[in-house]
């Protein structure tokens, strides 16, 4: 025999399964699961993932609730079969499964087919659920009940992929907080513990998973929407727009926060003042924070609705809004005319809108669109590049709108001369862009002496002088009572308030450019406002409606220019001025991630807390009442010592006071920690001679107190 | 003969190891990269916040086992005196918390404990000797239960098993009980038989044959003799190799023999070489001859000097 010494071979010789009793082991049925708390846990993160699909407009309502109470069926029919599962029944779930995939193929091949297909999101989402509500039939076994949580994450995540607002935040703490605990009841599965989830484990467990969860988000790249496989479309409406090629509201409601405004009063304007009809820069509604669009853009600009040529003094107005207008007839997507100026296109610019109030039939995006995805057969694409709908713009409406953004350089336009040759001044579109209702000398004077200190001579220059004077000279408020009858808007911001806001300004910037011989036209729209880092959205509020100027430079065509964003804000008391920068710096912090952190911080820490004092506590009842008996001791003026026995305690507490009785319980508690053979608990003293003594001391402590 | 054991904690002989981790590992890097794909591809920051949500459930489900196994510790709260080598040896544990443990050293099949909770934990030692301490592999898959982390532990039994040989065929090593060899003094044996007379002493007699009573009645110092005992004490010579593997086959034989000769009436007595010298002694019955032989020679159960490095190399290769 060899010498070799095989001390590490005690391991008994195990004969190895064929392959046949392999695949039988693995697929031998699993032990079924008891847990109920594992089984909520399941359901709760399923029925989240399918309520998410619904919310987000993946699942109609019936399917969902239908979807959800079979679920909540399925799962205690699995959970009182656990033990005899019924064979016959997974025949049937298997042929089930087999046809709702076959559907799921069907519906995919078909939209394909027909070229409607936008999105797999809503069949994936159909897909899931009907497989979820298939599987709550059978899941005797943990295994079953862990594919099932694994699925719900799939459906939550598909929910996901549609989900516009903060508010699924809801759903996602949710099905987090269901997650871990159908994770941890898996375990406490897997080891026969059945004693309760230990709570300071699973608050440790959800804040280190948020810390991780955050990290990775600051880590990771956004990402943007020009990676979508689909750009998204849709109508919620087929409401006719009266006239064509004219800019109407949606004819809904009264109320639509871009309707034409009501100059009768600055209260019950209604909404932003233009976007139909008339700009009035006389007064200025009350613009709230209702959000009327979300937007999900590569890159963030000026989102243009129209624009303005003829300024009366106190309103801007279209002339001959139907001179040039096209019509695109045909199909989604749109291809817009080429832009006469391109040639130096930077990059394209994906911008999907998806729509919460009704709106008037105007498409915003930044500048020179070439490409519109709107599910209807005609567009009108209006002489100042502005596109109208055919058809109401309802909440819910979704269209996308490729741009290739021409945004010039300071460098390149300073290379334009500016001159207009006399043909470009015929143009009718410059011709508008230049005419005034009626000599403006003051500001004639004011704009020619402001370009002239400022050496201003190509047409860049003379705009950037213009606006580094109104940012000094000028200030933005919103709170400037509406101009009477007759006066002149920009004669009386430049020269009698110097207050105004982004209607005002940028038209008196327009109008010095045009007493300067420069073609500049008004152009409104909207700001991105705030962006959502988790929906990818820029959030556009109805106070988000901005006003800009656009000014024609012969090579380059027409290019944005924004003097309010020059213009300071007006001063007001110190206090508010505080307040606000304090106001506007709490704004911009993270609340969202630093609010989820606090409380998981805060729940953790109070978990542990209460982990910590459950831990300290005594298990049995005589050092319960022991410890109790010491504090109410130290109340009383008495506090134990270290080298003192409880009985000695006990007779010195007894020397407080007559008749406290304090020796005779700690007998009783001292015979009932140590004897093995007394009986713990409240038991142990069945005259009560513990309690009454415990009140008595209490009250004396009052007493005490008192003094 | 089982007997309550003294609350002796395990202690950790190793660092903490994944098991069988490739697998689940690469299945979530796979999942994550796939969900950060389509995140991108579907453009939403809500997708890529629940794959960070997933990441940190696989990385709290996967690293956090680690933590959880450091922590987890046995005591034995049962153990019996006896074994026997290649039958399995039941020791009653209880685990600090929810784990799986194996038995290594001696090995044994994985058990599932819950906290606090005693469970049998069954092992085969497959050689004799004196078992002190047992190694197991206390593993925690804790908090998800996604992935096993594995520490080596040393688990002292509060009194050490005595591991008795396998039983195999008598061998030939019996000798009578009063023969020697050659410089050996004769084993001093008790005496037995009927008593036929009573002599004077002649030089060589045992002092223990001595009857005083009649030395002191003639004055002369007399012993007894004695009719030929009817079963005269077998003597079996425990002589056992270094080399573990044939030590262990010849305390086999050795423990054959004796048990043979019990079961044919016969008086045993077994010369060992224990720790503390040789040893000649009556066996009574087969308990006693494998506590005799589990002491006997090296102690294949000693500290065992690569426990830890063994152990993991034990689980690299299951």
């Amino acid at each position: 025999m060899s010498a070799r010494r095989r001390r590490g071979g005690d391991r008994p010789t195990r004969d190895r399964p064929s392959l046949l009793e392999q695949v039988r082991r693995a697929n031998a049925p699993p032990p079924p699961d008891d847990s109920v708390l594992f089984r909520v846990a399941t359901a709760a993160a399923v029925l989240t993932g399918i309520l998410a699909c619904e919310t987000v407009g993946e699942l109609s309502a019936v399917t969902a609730f239908s979807a959800m109470a079979a679920v909540v069926l399925g799962m205690a029919f699995s959970y009182a079969t656990r033990r005899h599962p019924w064979q016959w029944l997974k025949v049937l779930l298997a042929l089930a499964v087999i046809g709702v995939f076959a559907d799921f193929v069907t519906e995919i091949l078909g939209a394909a087919h027909t070229g409607q297909l936008t999105s797999i999101e809503v069949p994936l989402a159909g897909l899931f659920t009907w497989v979820q509500v298939i599987h709550a039939f059978d899941v005797p076994a943990r295994r079953d009940l862990l594919f099932s949580i694994a699925a719900a994450a799939a459906l939550v995540t598909i929910a996901g992929a549609q989900a516009l607002s903060s508010g699924f935040l809801a759903f996602v703490a949710v099905w987090l907080l269901a997650t871990v605990v159908g994770l941890a009841c898996s375990w406490r599965s897997m080891t026969g513990e059945r004693r309760p989830l230990p709570a300071g484990v699973l608050a440790g467990c959800l804040a280190v998973v948020l810390v991780v969860a955050l990290s990775l988000l600051v880590v990771l790249p956004q990402p943007r929407a020009e990676q979508n496989l689909t750009l998204p479309a849709a109508l919620t409406s087929d409401l006719p727009i009266s006239g064509s090629g004219v800019v109407n509201g949606s004819g809904a409601n009264a109320d639509e926060p871009a309707q034409p405004g009501k100059p009768g009063g600055r209260i019950g304007v209604g909404g932003y003042i233009g976007f139909d009809g008339p700009l009035q820069t006389a007064d200025r509604g009350a613009l709230g924070d209702q959000v009327v669009m979300r937007v999900r853009a590569d890159r963030p600009g000026y989102f243009l609705g129209m624009t303005y040529d003829t300024w009366t003094g106190q309103s801007w107005v279209q002339s001959a809004a139907d001179r040039g207008a096209t019509t695109l007839a045909g199909a989604s997507p749109f291809e817009l005319p080429p832009d006469p100026y391109g040639g130096s296109k930077i990059s394209m610019n994906v911008q999907t809108f998806y729509v919460a109030v009704p709106l008037p039939n105007l498409l915003f995006a930044t500048s020179d669109p070439v490409e519109v995805y709107f599910p209807t057969h005609s567009l009108i694409l209006g002489h100042d590049g502005s596109i109208r709908t055919t058809v109401a713009i309802t909440p819910g409406t979704v269209y996308t709108v490729v741009s290739a953004d021409d945004e010039q350089p300071a460098a390149v336009l300073a290379h334009d001369g500016g001159r207009l040759t006399t043909s470009l001044r015929a143009e009718p579109e410059v011709r508008a862009a230049l005419r005034l209702p009626y000599a403006y000398p003051r500001v004639a004077a004011l704009a020619r002496s402001i370009v002239t200190r400022a050496h201003a001579h190509s047409t860049e220059a003379k705009v950037l002088a213009l606006e580094a004077w109104m940012g000094r000279h000028t200030a933005y408020t919103t709170d400037i009572p509406p101009l009477l009858p007759g006066q002149d808007t920009v004669d009386q911001f430049l020269f009698v308030t110097h207050k105004g806001y982004c209607e005002q300004i940028s038209t008196s910037l327009a109008v010095m450019l045009r007493t300067l011989g420069i073609p500049a036209r008004e152009a409104i729209g909207y700001v991105p406002g705030s962006f959502d880092p988790l929906s990818d959205l820029y959030e556009i509020q109805a106070k988000d409606a901005h006003a800009w100027v656009q000014v024609y430079f012969p090579h380059y065509g027409w290019q944005d220019f924004d003097p309010t964003a020059d213009v300071p804000l007006a001063p007001a008391n110190a206090g508010s001025v505080l307040l606000d920068a304090v106001g506007h710096q709490l704004a911009k912090l993270p609340w969202l991630p630093i609010g989820t952190v606090s409380t998981a911080g805060v729940v953790g820490y109070g978990s542990l807390r209460v982990e910590r004092r459950r831990r300290r506590r005594p298990r049995t009842w005589a050092a319960q009442r022991a410890l109790r008996l010491e504090q109410l001791g130290a109340r009383a003026g008495a506090r134990r010592r270290s080298d003192e026995t409880l009985a000695a305690y006990a007779s010195r507490l007894d020397a407080l006071g007559p008749g406290l009785g304090v020796a005779e319980a700690a007998a009783v508690l001292e015979r009932c920690a140590y004897d093995p053979a007394a009986p713990d608990g409240p038991h142990a003293d069945p005259a009560g001679s513990v309690e009454s003594a415990l009140g008595r001391l209490s009250s004396l402590a009052r007493r005490r107190l008192r003094r | 003969m089982t007997g309550p054991a003294d609350t002796t904690s395990s202690r950790p002989i190793g660092r903490a190891h994944p098991t069988r981790f490739v697998a689940p590992v690469l299945g979530a890097v796979i999942l994550l990269f796939t969900w950060e794909a389509v995140a991108h591809a579907s453009g939403s920051g809500w997708v890529q916040g629940l794959g960070a949500l997933a990441a940190g459930l696989l990385l709290v489900g996967m690293v956090g086992p680690r933590f959880a196994a450091r922590r987890l510790s046995l005591r034995v709260v049962e153990a019996p005196r006896d074994a026997r080598a290649g039958e399995a040896l039941v020791v009653r544990v209880a685990a600090s918390g929810p784990c799986r443990c194996r038995p290594v050293h001696p090995a044994g099949p994985a058990t599932v404990l819950a906290r606090e909770r005693p469970t049998d934990l069954a092992m085969t030692p497959d050689h004799r000797g004196v078992l002190s301490s047992v190694i197991v592999e206390v593993a925690s898959a804790s908090p998800f239960g996604l992935l096993w982390w594995t520490v080596p532990h040393r688990v002292d039994l509060a009194r050490p098993v005595l591991v008795a040989p396998r039983r195999s065929e008598p061998s030939a090593t019996v000798r009578p009980a009063d023969s020697h060899e050659e410089g050996e003094s004769p084993p001093q044996l008790a005496l037995t038989g009927e008593l036929r007379t009573v002599r004077e002493y002649r030089i060589g007699d045992s002092p223990r044959q001595v009857h005083w009573r009649a030395s002191a009645h003639t004055g002369t110092l007399m012993v007894r003799e004695t009719e030929e005992p009817a079963d005269r004490p077998a003597r079996v010579v425990a002589d056992l190799p270094e080399d573990p593997d044939r030590s262990e086959l010849a305390a086999g034989e050795v423990m054959g023999t004796v048990v043979s000769l019990l079961a044919a009436g016969r008086t045993v007595v077994l010369e060992t070489v224990e720790s503390g010298g040789r040893h000649v002694a009556v066996v009574a019955d087969e308990r006693a001859a494998g506590r005799r032989l589990a002491r006997a020679g090296q102690n294949y159960w000693a500290e065992p000097p690569e426990t830890a490095r063994r152990s993991r190399r034990a689980s690299r290769r299951r």
